[in-house]
């Protein structure tokens, strides 16, 4: 097969923790794959009700664990949750300062909103956050998590 | 939400000797029947969904994205479907027509169902799909692709379908026993037959549906130019499920790159017994606009009208949006549609509106007829349930405004566009309220509105599992 | 079969890796993902089949689970959207809990997406089902929260919609309290003339409803009675009433409507009721002063105006406030389908929506005004003539009454002068654009639907409110006559702009929504609702603030000793959305389901490679 060569796969991919959510980004990201698109198998997806859940330890946690960048794929102003996208813009808002005290660029993490069927838009964001992800500047040397 | 009954289901027990089969046989499994089922069987009652396509869904499950949303349909029928036909209080069958009717004396519908033959046995068969691909017939598939793609003679009806069961075409078979020598599990059986059986219901609910006005207008090519398809054919191409994976017109397969709409193409006319407004074309026409916009950015679109009814709620607003994104709303009477023999481009000759009005023409490289809703319940079939029809051909409502959905029979309600035309939204809410009038009825109410004395059939409840 | 009585039992994780006919296994290598799955000491079993989700697929499970003591089950095929409740109910019916079931998504994620590259799906496929071995583990099993329900309904309004919803809901034997602020019933039916499209007397019809109603054995009024305050949730909601002395209708008007039975009318200051359906309806556009002429003649009226002078009026001329009327102009969308830019908001906002009824309702008066008094001209300034559905007819019947249609431009509206003389100037389109100008005795303004907004409870339960002021329904699609708060229904207009047919449809949908809970003695809640740990809780009430539904308060505990404030959390308000959850200095709050180290323990299994 031709045609795919700008998919990269070799295995110093950067490995994306996309965060999702139930009521649109999770049926998105399915959406992506029942139209066949295609973009880099070093993305894994975990799925819960609304990413607001998430403390800003849990993304510094993630990065320490190995992860490169973090994708939050939230409802945006969409969300069936009263208030919470003014909540998690502001919690990525902390997590950046916090990341930035311990050296992880700003670029590695990235906050957007993907509908149920935004499948082109979710796939085009990914592959150029992956880019910029690739770019960053190195992560020093982070302790393990426990 | 799947809840136990501890109080139908003691009301079950105390009525162990009920003699009818099911509290309520559905016709027709489009999005109104869907409804009715599935609010039925949550408040407890035994439910009988029949449909006579392979696959329940009607319609809606056809369509590309939903006014004024723009969720994909698919995304909002599928999960309707899952748990209507999961339900453990309804049973489905598909392939499935009523054949006849008789109401006896204590008011409990005797019904024949003509079964038709799948030719595949639906426990054995895992939707795999593996003799759709050893299948050599390729036919025109005028169910649910309208004609725009192809099918095999077997297979799953569609990727969405459910039951998720190949079924045999027989109209198309060549007969060659491919399907039968690729099935793994044997499921295919070519010596099914139809058959008719029988049920004993307490109450019947018609959700038969609508189907597009035929293309029979002269003046728009009477169906006979290739490039002028109707609104449910574009839905179809614009659906991600659907036939081209894109926008093309059916002469040269070419992108389209001006594409005009033609409002009223099959109601508001009297000479064609569509004498009233179809309710919907307006919003699909303005849906279909947008999408095309983003299918095909670089095409002008057309949409000749003369009133446009964007009247629900946030319609008006997405009517604004149309028009903020460029679409051309033009105020005008399409006078006639010709085809250029050469190019197969079309010719409109119309008569505009407005301050630079007049009789004019324009070229388009596609035509979409918006055309009218009207009924799929017949003469035919009110030959079998006899239940009042309007002039227009809708099922007659005795109780119009203040109770809709009571036919001219006590114990027979209709949902959904049988009875006029209407959006999902207000199918939706028509197969709830007739849910309701449906309890009502088999809890012994409604008996005064149609002045009837036989009392209260015991309803075959059965809570849950 | 290995003991299983030492306390520290080792886990039996059962794998599935289906191929889905192909739709996997022609991209990832799923016997070999099965084969290293394997090789981990918690599988116990791991096997890769055709069709999972098949008859033979389940019942493999089914075995299994029973022959090898599985304790966790992990299905890895399609979507969880497609097949997570089929296995759930596998395993439930094999005797686990179905939250000791865990769907891994190795087809609309990994294989349709990966096409091209086999070899880094199957790492893929395999990196995702280690995760899923890691997150089930760490999952407490779970089930749906049992609450008690008092059947019995609250309905708020006694209009059209109310009445009907009270009605159905009583006729399948469940209580009722139809609450109305006014001292009668009918709201805004009273003051209608017939009922589109089928003619149906307007009085005729809300006098049948309202003797219904007050008859009903089921059904409790209180009328003259406004609810003051409202807590609680579905099952149980607590409803504080008080009189409201509005007299807002001209009695003598009504007189035939208004033999209220007060034996009838309870009186009682506070209900306890399991669900409410809000039949609030909705009030007429006010024009402003000076728009289209309003206030600034006797002779500019809104169209409920003049069907309530119409409804009562006798005579062969038209006469209204001593002059007799021999032409009128109609002009439609008074308050609606408003434009920025060209209508001036009112309270800061606009009306952009379409009122729908007032089209029909126009046409109607003005085929009524043809018929009371045949010579008489009507003029029609409309935009769309929206007369959808069967209600063409009007619109046809008022062409062949020789109502002159004027259509003006959606930016230009009328203006209309009113010194003396009413003359309206307007553009044509349907004349190509000609300016017109005509005079005539009387201005009839199609005034739009706006919201009713005036109850308490919409306040006290945070009910979302949509673009225009109407009550959002919880989906537009999937459920469009409940409220996003569980046990609220919405019938009418309290929703949006409807006819009478379209109110009733709505009232009966959702009397029929809400008796499918009222007809049960308990009701199952979802399991993924937050929760607070009492052992961690230092009683701080950050998260209070946090919580956009109420659902958590501070109360006086024993469990931690005495006169400990602790919170406390409602799952029935819980929507389970989380943003409690990091706002607690203690990490006291969890959210079932979707626990912090059950997520962390899979994203860290998530990049282990295999050995």
């Amino acid at each position: 097969m031709t045609g795919c060569d700008t998919i990269s796969t070799d295995k110093d991919s950067p490995k994306i923790l996309i965060l999702t959510t139930t009521a649109c980004s999770y049926p998105g990201v399915d959406n992506a794959g029942q139209k066949h698109l295609e973009y880099p198998a070093s993305t894994y997806v975990v799925n819960v009700l609304d990413p607001v859940i998430f403390p800003v330890s849990f993304y510094i946690d993630a990065f320490k664990m190995g992860y490169d960048g973090i994708y939050i794929a939230s409802c945006g102003t969409d969300s069936p949750y009263k208030g919470t996208f003014e909540k998690l813009s502001k919690r990525i808002g902390d997590t950046v300062a916090e990341m930035k005290k311990i050296g992880i660029h700003y670029s590695r993490i990235k906050l957007s909103a993907i509908c149920t069927v935004c499948a082109d838009h979710f796939v085009h964001e990914l592959k150029t956050f992956m880019e910029e992800v690739k770019n960053a500047p190195k992560t020093p040397e982070l302790e393990a998590v426990s | 939400m799947h809840l136990r009954h501890p109080s139908l289901r003691r009301l079950a027990k105390e009525r162990e000797n009920n003699m009818s089969d099911y509290s309520t046989l559905i016709i027709g499994s489009g999005i109104a029947g869907m409804q009715t089922a599935i609010d039925l069987g949550d408040m407890g009652y035994k439910v009988l969904m029949i449909d006579k396509q392979a696959s329940i869904g009607g319609t809606m499950i056809q369509l590309s994205k939903v006014f004024p949303t723009l969720d994909c349909a698919s995304c909002i029928t599928t999960p309707k479907m899952s748990s209507a036909f999961h339900h453990d209080n309804v049973d489905v069958k598909t392939l499935c027509e009523i054949h006849d009717y008789k109401q006896r004396e204590d008011g409990r519908f005797e019904v024949t169902l003509l079964q038709k033959a799948r030719f595949v046995h639906e426990s054995m068969c895992t939707g795999c799909n593996e003799c759709a691909e050893a299948c050599p017939v390729v036919a025109v598939d005028t169910g649910y692709d309208e004609g725009m793609g192809y099918k095999k003679a077997i297979g799953v009806p569609f990727a969405t379908a459910l039951p998720q069961k190949a079924a045999l075409d027989i109209d198309n078979c060549i007969f060659c026993g491919k399907c039968a020598n690729a099935c793994p599990t044997e499921a295919i059986d070519f010596s099914m037959r139809d058959e008719l059986t029988t049920v004993v219901v307490d109450s019947i609910v018609i959700a038969t549906g609508f189907h597009e006005t035929p293309m029979i207008k002269e003046k728009f090519g009477g169906g006979s130019i290739k490039n002028v398809i109707t609104g449910k054919q574009m839905e179809r191409l614009l659906a991600p499920t659907g036939p081209a994976g894109g926008v093309f017109r059916p002469s040269d397969g070419k992108i389209p790159w001006s594409i005009a709409y033609v409002q009223c193409a099959g109601s508001r006319d009297a000479t064609i017994g569509v004498p009233y407004c179809s309710a919907i074309c307006c919003m699909f026409a303005v849906k279909q606009a947008m999408l095309l916009s983003a299918a095909v950015p670089l095409a002008d679109i057309t949409i000749y009208y003369m009133d446009m009814r964007t009247f629900g709620k946030g319609h008006e607003e997405f009517f604004e949006e149309a028009r903020a994104m460029g679409v051309n709303f033009v105020k005008g009477k399409v006078a006639k549609i010709e085809e250029d023999p050469e190019t197969k481009d079309l010719i409109f000759h119309v008569e505009q509106f407005g301050e630079d009005g007049g009789l004019k023409t324009f070229t388009h490289d596609l035509a979409v007829l918006s055309l009218g809703v009207v009924p799929q319940w017949n003469q035919e079939m009110s030959a079998i349930v006899p239940v009042q029809l309007n002039p227009d051909g809708f099922i007659k409502e005795i109780r119009f405004a203040t109770e809709p959905g009571l036919t001219s029979i006590p114990g027979v309600f209709a949902v959904g566009t049988a009875t006029g035309p209407k959006d999902i939204v207000d199918s939706i809410n028509s197969g709830s309220s007739v849910a309701g009038k449906v309890a009502v009825w088999l809890s012994g109410g409604l008996r005064e509105e149609y002045d009837v004395q036989y009392l209260p059939i015991a309803p075959s409840v059965i809570g849950g599992k | 079969m290995e003991s299983k009585t030492n306390g520290e039992k080792k886990p039996r994780v059962g794998v599935y890796i289906c191929h889905c006919g192909g739709n996997i296994s022609d991209v990832v290598d799923t016997a070999k993902v099965a084969e290293e799955i394997a090789k981990l000491p918690e599988v116990a079993v791991s096997k890769d089949f055709i069709f999972m989700c098949s008859d033979p697929g389940q019942k493999m499970i089914a075995d299994d689970v029973k022959a090898n003591n599985l304790d966790h089950v992990i299905v890895a095929s399609c979507s969880p959207r497609l097949h997570e409740m089929t296995f759930q109910r596998v395993v439930s019916d094999a005797g686990l809990n179905p939250f000791q079931y865990k769907h891994v998504n190795i087809r609309e994620q990994v294989s349709w997406v990966h096409s091209h590259h086999p070899d880094e799906a199957t790492e893929k496929a395999y990196h995702l089902i280690r995760g899923g071995i890691a997150a089930v583990l760490k999952q407490d099993p779970l089930n749906p929260i049992v609450k008690q329900m008092i059947q019995k309904a609250a309905v708020i309004g006694g209009g059209v919609s109310g009445m009907t919803a009270a009605l159905d809901l009583a006729d399948r034997d469940i209580p009722v309290h139809l609450i109305e602020k006014a001292p009668v019933l009918g709201g805004h039916l009273l003051e209608l003339d017939r009922v589109f499209p089928v003619e149906v007397d307007a009085q005729e019809m809300i006098s049948s409803l309202i003797k219904k109603t007050m008859n009903h054995p089921n059904i409790f009024l209180h009328l003259d009675t406004e609810v003051v305050k409202t807590e609680g949730s579905i099952g149980n909601f607590r409803l504080v009433l008080n009189k409201t002395d509005e007299k807002v209708l001209d009695e003598s008007k009504f007189a035939a409507t208004l033999e209220v039975n007060n034996e009838k009318v309870e009186d009682v200051s506070e209900l306890r009721v399991g669900t409410i359906i809000m039949a609030t309806g909705h009030d007429f556009y006010e024009p402003d002063e000076g728009e289209f002429g309003y206030k600034k003649s006797p002779f500019v009226v809104t169209l409920p105006q003049l069907i309530l002078h119409l409804n009562n009026y006798k005579g062969e001329k038209f006469v209204y406030k001593g002059k007799e009327i021999k032409s009128v102009a109609m002009i439609h969308c008074v308050g609606s389908r408003q434009i920025e830019g060209v209508h001036e908001p009112k309270n800061g906002k606009l009306n952009t929506g379409c009122s729908r009824v007032c089209c029909t309702t126009t046409l109607q008066q003005a085929n009524r005004l043809k018929e009371m008094f045949p010579s008489i001209n009507i003029y029609d300034l409309y935009r769309d003539i929206r007369t959808y559905g069967e209600q063409e007819t009007y619109y046809k019947e008022a062409s062949e009454n020789n109502v002159i249609f004027i259509k003006y431009p959606d930016d230009e509206p009328p203006e209309v002068t009113a010194n003396g003389k009413i003359s309206i100037k307007t553009k044509d389109i349907l004349t190509y654009g000609l300016d017109l100008e005509v005079e005539v005795d009387m201005v009839v303004l199609a005034v739009g639907i706006v919201p009713r907004i005036r109850t308490s409870i919409i306040e006290d339960l945070s009910l979302p409110l949509g673009q225009n002021g109407f009550l959002q329904e919880a989906h537009v699609k999937l459920r469009p006559v409940e409220s996003s708060s569980e046990g609220i229904y919405l019938a009418g207009t309290a929703q949006g702009p409807k006819n009478i047919r379209e109110s009733t449809m709505t009232a009966s949908a959702a009397a029929a929504k809400a008796s499918s809970v009222l007809t049960r003695e308990t009701i199952e809640l979802s399991p993924f609702v937050a929760v607070v740990s009492p052992e961690k809780c230092s009683g701080s009430a950050q998260c209070v603030a946090e919580c956009e539904y109420n659902a958590i308060k501070i109360v006086d505990s024993g469990l931690s000793g005495e006169g400990v404030q602790q919170a406390v959390i409602d799952p029935s308000l819980c929507t389970g959305c989380g943003a409690c959850v990091p706002a607690c200095p203690e990490e006291a709050i969890h959210v079932q389901g979707f626990e912090l180290d059950k997520i962390k323990a899979q994203l860290k299994a998530m990049l282990v490679e295999a050995n």
